[in-house]
C-alpha cells in the first residue's frame, strides 16, 4: 500500500493537539461573543446589547447544566419518526439498487477484485449516507419555523440546548440505523462477489519436480483466474496466489481414486497489522550514506538505488522485543525493480536482505536472506527466532541483531549488476500479527459514521438561521470545502507567496482569464495595472478561502477506505484521531447552533 | 408583483415550452420498422440523419445496459465525466495503481462506447506501457493480453469498426511476436487455453486457420484479424477512415486521404504469414513444414500484388504491374519515334546547346566520377534536358500533332501509374518480399538456415568443432544464395546473418583461430557493418565491390514505416 506519510502516534497528536484546541476554541469563541456583541449593538445600542449578550451567553452556559435527558430524547424520538415519515428509507432502496447492479459497473477480471469490491461498497455507503444527512438535518428546523410548530414546542418547557442535540440525536440515530443495516448487506455483497470455487481434473495433475512423491498442476478457471498449486506426499498443499488469495488443496482418496478438493479462497480478506521502519536510508555504490537515486520516473515515490554494489536500502526498526515476536519476525516487502538491460528475461532480478545489528561497536551481520524480486505484489519471509548461521552455530535473533534499545536494522541490497531496486518507507514492513477483517471493516464504517455525524450536526447548526436550501447548500459547501481542504491550502499558499508556488495559474480571477484567454500557466499575466489589480483581489479571496479551509473540518482525513481495501489494519493512530476531531467538531457545532437558535428567539 | 402578475408569467413559460416541444418532437420522431399491417416511419430529421450516416446505436454494436444507465444518469454532463476519469486514469498510471488503472478506464468506455481513439489509446497503454512496468515477463504477457482484451471488447460496441480490427491483428502479431521476451510471450500464446477459448467467440476461422501443427500461433491469430479488418472495407462496410463516417467520407473526397494507407492495410495479412515463417524458423523449425510456410506466404503475397490499390491521387494500380506499364509506355514511345522519325534526337540535340559548358562537361562524366557539385547540376537541369512525349508533339508537324498528342497523354498516364507502383512497391518492400518468399522454399536456404541454427546452437552449448563445421556449410550456402538473388543483401535477414559472422569471428578466436581471408561473404559484411573486419589484410576486394544502391531510405520492413493515425 502507498503511504505517503505514516499517522503521527495518537499520544504525540493528543499532547500538542489538545492545547492548540483548546487555545483555538477560546480565541473563536471570544470572537464570536464579539462579533455578536457588534451585530446586537448595531441594532439595539451598545447598552442594550451587552445586557442581551451576557444574557445569552450566561444561560446558554447555566442552560447546559439543565438539559434533561428525557426531553433531548424524547426530540430525538421525534426526529426519528419524522425521518421515517419523510420516507428516508428511499435512500436505503437506491442503495439496495446500487448493489444489485455493481456488477454490471465493476472489473470482474480486475488481478484484485477484493480491493475493488471493499472500496466500492464503502465509498458507495459513504456517499449515500452523506447525502442523506445532508438532507434531513439541513430540512428539519428550517420546516419546523417555517409551519410555526417551533413555536409550539418553544412555548413548553424545552430549552433551545435540547432542540439542538435532540435533533443531532435523533438524525444521527436513523443515519446509523441505516449505516449499519447496510454495512452489512455490503458485507454480504463482498463475502458474495468474493466466494468462489474451482476443480481440479485429477487426470491433469502431474508429478511435482520440486517436492519428492508430491503432485502438481493447475485449477480450472473460474471466475477470471486459475491456480497452479502443488501437493505434497501426503496429498496436502495450497495454490499460488492469483486475485490476492490462494486455496487449500487436499487430496482425498489413492492413485486411480484420488480426488482433489479445493478449498474456499484464504487471504482474501485481511487486516495485516504492519510495524514500519522508523526511518528509510540509502547507502551508494561505494557504502557511504546518501540519497536516492531517481531513475527518472515523475512519481518521486521510490528511491532507487544500484545493484552488485555495495548500495543498500536500511531500515531502522524499534522496539522489537521477544513479548511483541515470540515466533520470530514476519517480513513482508515490495519492491519496484528498474533494469537498465535485458538481463535474463524469465528470472527475476535477485536481491538479498540481511539483519544488521544498529550497534556498529557489535559489528553483526546476519547471512543473507536470498529473494527474487516481484514487482507490484507483497513478497514475505519468515524469519525464525533461533537461526543457525555458518559453522552450524544457533544464534538467537534478539540476542544477536536486535541492539540494547530494541532497534534492528534491515539491510536491503540488490545483487545484480547493473539492475536497480526501488523501495519507499513503507514497502516494508515487519508484521506484527492479524487483526480480523470484520473488526477492520467495522472500522472503516466507524469513519463513515464519523462523517455522518459532523454532517448532520453542521446541517442543524445552518439550520438554526438559514432557509432550508440555503442550509443544505452551506452545508454541501462546507463538506465538499472539506473534502479539498488541502488543496485549497495549498492553492492558497501558490497565490499567497508565489515565489515558491506549488501550483500555477493564479487566483480564481487570473486562473478566469487564462481560461478565456487560453493561456499557457508558464506565461506570465501581462495585462499592466490590471493584473496588480487582479492579483490583489486574488489573494483578498483567497485569504478568506485560506482562512475556511483551515476553520473546516478536512474530510480527507475520515478516509479509511485504502486501509481496508488493501488488507491493512486501521491503526489506531488514525481511527483515534478520527474520532477526536470527528466529536469535537460535532461539539462546535452543537454550541454554535444553540448560540444561533437563541440569537432567533430573541429577533423573532 | 401580485400573485395575477406571477401566475400570467408562469403560463406564458408553460406555454413556450409547449410550443418549443412541437419541432423538437418532430426533428426526434424516431424510426419504426415496417409491420405486417402498417408502413414503417422513418422519423424525425435526426432519426433519418442517423440512419443516413450509419451511426444509429443499434447499427454501431452492442447496447450495453450499464453504459446506458451511466450515460443517462449523467444526464449530459458524461463529457466532464469522462474528462476527469481520464485525469484518473493517469494518476493511477503514475501511481502504478493499475487494477484502479483498468477499471477506471473501463469506465470511460462505458460512458463513451463508441470513440474509438478511447479504445485504441488505452489498449496501447496498458498492453505497450502498462506492461512493461512489469518486471516477470508472465505479468507482463497477462497485461498484453489484457490490452487485446480490451480491443476485442472494443469490436462489441463498434462491429465491422477496422481501426480496432486492424489494431488487434497488430497487437497479436506485432506485440506478442515482437517483443523484446517474443519468445517467451508466444510460448505462453501457445499455451494459453483460456485466450484461445477467448479469441475462438470472435474468429470463426480459429480451428481451421489460426493452428500451426495443432497449435495456436500468434501470427496466424493476427493474420486473420488482419483479413475481418479486410473484409469490412471490401465488403464497403466500411472505410479505412472507420465505420461511422462512411457517408460523411464519400460527402467529401478531401478527406480521402486520411486514414490507413490501403497500400499498407492490405499488406497486412501476408506479411503476416512471412512473421510467422520467419518465427518458426527462428525457432528451429525447418523443412517441410517451414518450407510450406513460405510457400503460403508467397501465394498471399501474390495475391496481394494483384489486389487493386487506390492511390493517394484516387486511381487504383497493382503492384505487380510496374514493369507492364512501363513496357506498354515503351512501344508508344516507339510509336511516336516512327510516326515523326529523328525528331526527338533533334530536340535532345537543341536541349544540349542550350547548356553552359559547365553543365555539358557535369552531363557527360560518369555517373561514378561526378562530384557533388556535378550531381547537382545534372540534377537541377534534367527537366531542362529531357525531351517529353508532349515536347515532341508540339514540335511535330500539324497532320501528326493530335495523333502524337493522344499517345502522350497515354504515355505520361502509363508512366505515372508506373511510377506510382514502383514508390508503393518501396513502401512495403514488395519485391524484397516477393524474392525471400520464392527463395525460402528452396532447399538451398532451408539448408542454409538449418546449419545455421544449429551453428549457433552447437556454439551456445560449447560444441565448438561441431559449431564451426555448421557455420562454414552455412556460409557456402548463403554465399550462394546472395550471389543468386542480390536483393536480399539488403534486408535485415541480412543483418541476422552479419550477426551470426560475427558470433562466428568470436568462435574463431575462442578456437585460436584466423578468419579466413578467403570468406565468402565478406562483401555482405562490408555493406552492413563497415567497422566489423575480422579478417587479416585487404584483399583489394571490398573496393570494388559496388553496394547495390538503397535509395529512398532503408525500408527494410514495409510494417515499420506503418502510419498509425
Amino acid at each position: 500500500m502507498v503511504v505517503t506519510e505514516l499517522p503521527e502516534p495518537i499520544t504525540e497528536w493528543l499532547a500538542h493537539g489538545i492545547p492548540l484546541g483548546l487555545a483555538a476554541f477560546f480565541v473563536l469563541s471570544i470572537a464570536a461573543i464579539l462579533i455578536s456583541y457588534l451585530v446586537t449593538a448595531f441594532r439595539y445600542g451598545p447598552g442594550e446589547a451587552f445586557y442581551l449578550t451576557t444574557k445569552v451567553v450566561f444561560t446558554g452556559v447555566a442552560e447546559l447544566f439543565q438539559i434533561s435527558p428525557r426531553r433531548v430524547l424524547a426530540i430525538a424520538g421525534l426526529s426519528f419518526k419524522e425521518s421515517v415519515r419523510h420516507r428516508v428509507l428511499v435512500a436505503f432502496l437506491v442503495f439496495i439498487a446500487i448493489l444489485l447492479f455493481a456488477g454490471w459497473f465493476l472489473d470482474t477480471k480486475s488481478t484484485n477484485p477484493g480491493r475493488l469490491y471493499i472500496s466500492f461498497a464503502l465509498t458507495s455507503t459513504n456517499y449515500l449516507i452523506l447525502a442523506l444527512a445532508l438532507f434531513l438535518s439541513a430540512f428539519s428546523l428550517p420546516t419546523d419555523i417555517k409551519n410555526r410548530t417551533i413555536h409550539t414546542i418553544m412555548t413548553k418547557p424545552v430549552r433551545a440546548w435540547e432542540i439542538v442535540l435532540g435533533r443531532i440525536i435523533g438524525f444521527c440515530a436513523i443515519g446509523t440505523v441505516l449505516l449499519a443495516t447496510m454495512g452489512l448487506f455490503c458485507w454480504g455483497f463482498i463475502l458474495r462477489g468474493l466466494s468462489h470455487s474451482h476443480t481440479i481434473v485429477a487426470e491433469q495433475v502431474k508429478d511435482s519436480e520440486v517436492i519428492a512423491g508430491g503432485k502438481e498442476g493447475f485449477t480450472s478457471y473460474d471466475d477470471n483466474h486459475k491456480h497452479r498449486f502443488k501437493v505434497d506426499a501426503d496429498g496436502i498443499g495450497k495454490t499460488d496466489r492469483q486475485q490476492g488469495h490462494y486455496h487449500n488443496v487436499t487430496r482425498q482418496g489413492e492413485r486411480e481414486t484420488a480426488v482433489y478438493v479445493v478449498g474456499p479462497p484464504q487471504d482474501a480478506l485481511l487486516a495485516r497489522v504492519p510495524q514500519y521502519g522508523k526511518e528509510l536510508r540509502f547507502l551508494d555504490r561505494t557504502g557511504k550514506p546518501a540519497s536516492a537515486i531517481s531513475v527518472g520516473y515523475e512519481w518521486t515515490y521510490r528511491g532507487y538505488f544500484e545493484g552488485g554494489t555495495l548500495a543498500a536500502a536500511i531500515w531502522e526498526f524499534e522496539d522489537i522485543t521477544p513479548e511483541r515476536y515470540p515466533d520470530g519476525l514476519d517480513l513482508e516487502w515490495t519492491v519496484s525493480v528498474f533494469r537498465t538491460h535485458k538481463g535474463d528475461i524469465e528470472t527475476g532480478v535477485s536481491g538479498s536482505w540481511v539483519l544488521r545489528n544498529p550497534d556498529s561497536s557489535k559489528n553483526k551481520e546476519s547471512p543473507p536472506i536470498i529473494f527474487e524480486s516481484q514487482e507490484f505484489s507483497a513478497d514475505s519471509r519468515h524469519i525464525p527466532r533461533e537461526w543457525e548461521v555458518d559453522s552450524g552455530k544457533v544464534v538467537d535473533l534478539f540476542e544477536e541483531y536486535v541492539d540494547d534499545q530494541g532497534r534492528l536494522e534491515l539491510v536491503l541490497r540488490c545483487d545484480d549488476r547493473a539492475q536497480y531496486f526501488g523501495v519507499a518507507r513503507a514497502d516494508a514492513y515487519l508484521r506484527a500479527g492479524n487483526k480480523a477483517f470484520a473488526w477492520n471493516f467495522a472500522k472503516g464504517y466507524l469513519s463513515v459514521w464519523l462523517q455522518m455525524t459532523l454532517v448532520v450536526s453542521m446541517g442543524v447548526m445552518f439550520s438554526t438561521f438559514l432557509s432550508a436550501p440555503v442550509a443544505m447548500l452551506a452545508t454541501l459547501a462546507s463538506v465538499i470545502m472539506g473534502f479539498f481542504t488541502s488543496i485549497i491550502d495549498m492553492l492558497a499558499t501558490s497565490v499567497l507567496y508565489p515565489e515558491n508556488a506549488a501550483m500555477e495559474g493564479g487566483g480564481p480571477i487570473e486562473s478566469l482569464i487564462r481560461l478565456l484567454k487560453q493561456m499557457n500557466l508558464t506565461l506570465e499575466l501581462d495585462m499592466g495595472y490590471a493584473t496588480i489589480v487582479i492579483k490583489t483581489i486574488d489573494k483578498a479571496i483567497m485569504i478568506v478561502m485560506w482562512a475556511m479551509a483551515q476553520i473546516l473540518p478536512d474530510f480527507s482525513r475520515f478516509d479509511s477506505v485504502r486501509y481496508v481495501a488493501e488488507g491493512y489494519n486501521i491503526p489506531v493512530d488514525v481511527w483515534g484521531q478520527q474520532i477526536v476531531v470527528g466529536l469535537a467538531y460535532a461539539l462546535v457545532a452543537t454550541c454554535l447552533g444553540y448560540f444561533f437558535l437563541r440569537t432567533r428567539e430573541i429577533a423573532a | 408583483m401580485n400573485w395575477n402578475q406571477s401566475f400570467v408569467r408562469k403560463v406564458v413559460y408553460v406555454a413556450v415550452m409547449g410550443v418549443l416541444l412541437v419541432p423538437l418532437s418532430l426533428i426526434s420522431r424516431p424510426s419504426t420498422p415496417p409491420r405486417e399491417n402498417a408502413l414503417g416511419d422513418e422519423g424525425g430529421l435526426l432519426a433519418r440523419k442517423r440512419t443516413e450516416y450509419n451511426i444509429s446505436q443499434v447499427q454501431l454494436g452492442e447496447i450495453d445496459p450499464a453504459s446506458e444507465t451511466m450515460k443517462l444518469a449523467l444526464l449530459g454532463m458524461r463529457g466532464i465525466a469522462a474528462n476527469i476519469l481520464w485525469t484518473k486514469a493517469n494518476h493511477y498510471k503514475k501511481t502504478e495503481e493499475w487494477p484502479k488503472l483498468m477499471a477506471t478506464v473501463e469506465q470511460i468506455t462505458n460512458l463513451q462506447p463508441n470513440f474509438i481513439s478511447v479504445w485504441q489509446f488505452q489498449a496501447w497503454n496498458v498492453s505497450y506501457n502498462v506492461s512493461v512496468e512489469f518486471d516477470n515477463y508472465l505479468h507482463r504477457y497477462y497485461w498484453v493480453k489484457r490490452g487485446i482484451r480490451f480491443l476485442i471488447d472494443g469490436t462489441r460496441f463498434n462491429r465491422d469498426e477496422p481501426r480496432l480490427l486492424w489494431d488487434i491483428g497488430w497487437f497479436f502479431g506485432q506485440k506478442i511476436g515482437r517483443s523484446d521476451e517474443y519468445l517467451q510471450f508466444r510460448r505462453e500464446f501457445r499455451e494459453d487455453d483460456e485466450f484461445h477459448d477467448f479469441i475462438r467467440q470472435y474468429v470463426p476461422q480459429f480451428n481451421q486457420d489460426c493452428l500451426d501443427r495443432g497449435v495456436p500461433d500468434n501470427w496466424l491469430v493476427s493474420r486473420q484479424w488482419f483479413l475481418i479488418a479486410q473484409e469490412t472495407v471490401d465488403s464497403k462496410r466500411a472505410t479505412l477512415r472507420g465505420r461511422s463516417l462512411q457517408s460523411i467520407f464519400e460527402e467529401n473526397p478531401s478527406e480521402k486521404k486520411r486514414g490507413k494507407s490501403p497500400v499498407l492495410f492490405h499488406s497486412n495479412p501476408a506479411m503476416a504469414l512471412i512473421n510467422f515463417a520467419t518465427a518458426i524458423q527462428e525457432e528451429g523449425t525447418f523443412d517441410e513444414v517451414a518450407m510450406d510456410a513460405w510457400e503460403f506466404a508467397h501465394r498471399e503475397w501474390v495475391k496481394y500484388g494483384n489486389r487493386e490499390i487506390r492511390t493517394s491521387r484516387d486511381f487504383y494500380i497493382r503492384l505487380y504491374e510496374a514493369e507492364e506499364l512501363e513496357a506498354e509506355a515503351r512501344s508508344l514511345r516507339q510509336k511516336i519515334a516512327d510516326l515523326v522519325p529523328g525528331l526527338e534526337n533533334e530536340l535532345a540535340k537543341k536541349n544540349r546547346d542550350e547548356l553552359s559548358d559547365e553543365q555539358l562537361l557535369a552531363w557527360d562524366t560518369s555517373i561514378d566520377k561526378r562530384t557533388p557539385e556535378q550531381h547537382e547540376i545534372v540534377r537541377e537541369t534534367r527537366f531542362d534536358i529531357q525531351v517529353t512525349p508532349r515536347d515532341i508533339a508540339n514540335a511535330a508537324p500539324e497532320s501528326t500533332q493530335s495523333q502524337i498528342r493522344y499517345l502522350a497523354t497515354e504515355i505520361e498516364d502509363y508512366e505515372q501509374r508506373a511510377d506510382f507502383v514502383r514508390r508503393y512497391r518501396q513502401i512495403v518492400n514488395y519485391e524484397y518480399w516477393k524474392t525471400r518468399c520464392e527463395v525460402e522454399q528452396l532447399d538451398e536456404a532451408n539448408a542454409a538456415r538449418k546449419h545455421l541454427y544449429q551453428a549457433d546452437k552447437d556454439f551456445r552449448e560449447g560444441r565448438l568443432e561441431p559449431a564451426k563445421k555448421e557455420y562454414n556449410l552455412a556460409w557456402n550456402a548463403w554465399a550462394n544464395i546472395y550471389d543468386r538473388y542480390p536483393t536480399l543483401r539488403e534486408d535485415v535477414g541480412a543483418e541476422d546473418v552479419v550477426d551470426a559472422i560475427k558470433r562466428y569471428a568470436t568462435l574463431l578466436g575462442q578456437l585460436d583461430e584466423a578468419f579466413p581471408n578467403e570468406f565468402k561473404l565478406k562483401s555482405l559484411v562490408s555493406e552492413h557493418d563497415r567497422d566489423f573486419r575480422p579478417w587479416s589484410e585487404s584483399t583489394g576486394e571490398e573496393e570494388n565491390l559496388v553496394s547495390p544502391p538503397v535509395e529512398n531510405g532503408e525500408v527494410s520492413d514495409g510494417e515499420e514505416t506503418t502510419n498509425r493515425d
